[in-house]
């Protein structure tokens, strides 16, 4: 998978849920959340764990670098929050 | 249907004639169209032939002129339980898909003079207005096209749950699929909305 635009997907994801309601709409920040979530369930397992992998390794990235720890716990747990996981794919 | 597009389905048959029931009917499933179309399309079908082009194009102002104020009596009525309900246009770029899901709402309609989407707005406690993609009489509908469980789908929950008590109206999500109403449903908990049902609709 290409990583910029892995990158791209969770900088993206991290704006949208944690800007404030005067920086962006929350219910339009939750329907093109939903919109992401809806379009990333198209992936094949496979892609799905390579995206799981990413996360965690650029979350330990964003850790190591001193982001706020919301922003931090938020792309941690993307893939459980957008329903990435399915625990059969790991097997 | 929701009870403006029957009062829709009614005015149209009404106004126009029997004859163009079956049109009108197809049009209004779904919900997806207001008075004023139902009555331009319908009357545009019937003289279709036996108007020039200026004839058909006066025809269609005198109509959404008129039907411009029947549509107005239709919310009206339509709204006479809960008349916090205000139709908003919703100008939001989205993909075809999520689009075609979020208009299919029972009770979705558009702005036939703007072309836009409209959405169901109602206050919340706070004073924050709150928007939904359709209404069915005392049920207003919110199309979920994912499954996203982060701290700001929680939020939303609870800001719709509060605006619904206060409006005295309750709220359904709608979803594509079983996987998505468990993870909407576990939202809904976290939120503690219990005025907020979850149905699976499938696109």
């Amino acid at each position: 998978m290409n990583e910029i635009l892995l990158r791209i997907i969770i900088q993206h994801l991290s704006f949208l849920e944690l800007s404030s309601d005067e920086i962006i709409n929350q219910d339009a920040a939750i329907q093109e959340i939903e919109n992401i979530c809806s379009e990333l369930e198209n992936l094949s397992s496979v892609d799905k764990k390579k995206f799981r992998d990413f996360v965690k390794t650029y979350a330990e990235i964003e850790s190591t670098a001193g982001q706020p720890e919301e922003r931090v716990e938020f792309i941690k747990n993307i893939p459980e929050s957008l329903g990435l996981i399915n625990h059969s794919d790991d097997e | 249907m929701g009870k403006l597009a029957k009062l829709s389905l009614k005015l149209g048959n009404e106004v126009i004639g029997g004859a163009a029931a079956e049109t009108t009917s197809a049009l209004v499933t779904g919900g997806k169209i207001n008075a004023v179309e139902i009555l331009t399309h319908t009357a545009t079908n019937l003289v279709s032939g036996a108007l020039g082009e200026a004839g058909e194009k006066a025809l269609k102002e005198t109509l959404e002129k008129g039907g411009n104020k029947a549509l107005k009596s239709a919310d009206d009525v339509a709204g006479a339980s809960n008349n916090q309900v205000k139709w908003v246009d919703e100008n939001a770029l989205m993909s075809p898909s999520a689009r075609t899901y979020n208009d299919s709402a029972p009770g979705a309609r558009s702005n036939v003079q703007t072309q836009c989407p409209q959405a169901p707005q109602i206050n919340g406690p706070d004073g924050r207005t709150v928007r939904f993609d359709g209404q069915d009489g005392n049920v207003l509908i919110d199309r979920k096209s994912g499954g996203a469980t982060t701290q700001k789908s929680v939020n939303q929950a609870q800001r719709q749950s509060a605006a619904l008590r206060e409006a005295g109206m309750t709220g359904s999500w709608e979803v594509s699929n079983e996987k998505a109403l468990k993870r909407a449903q576990k939202v809904l908990d976290k939120a503690g909305a219990e005025n907020i049902e979850v149905i699976v609709v499938t696109p």
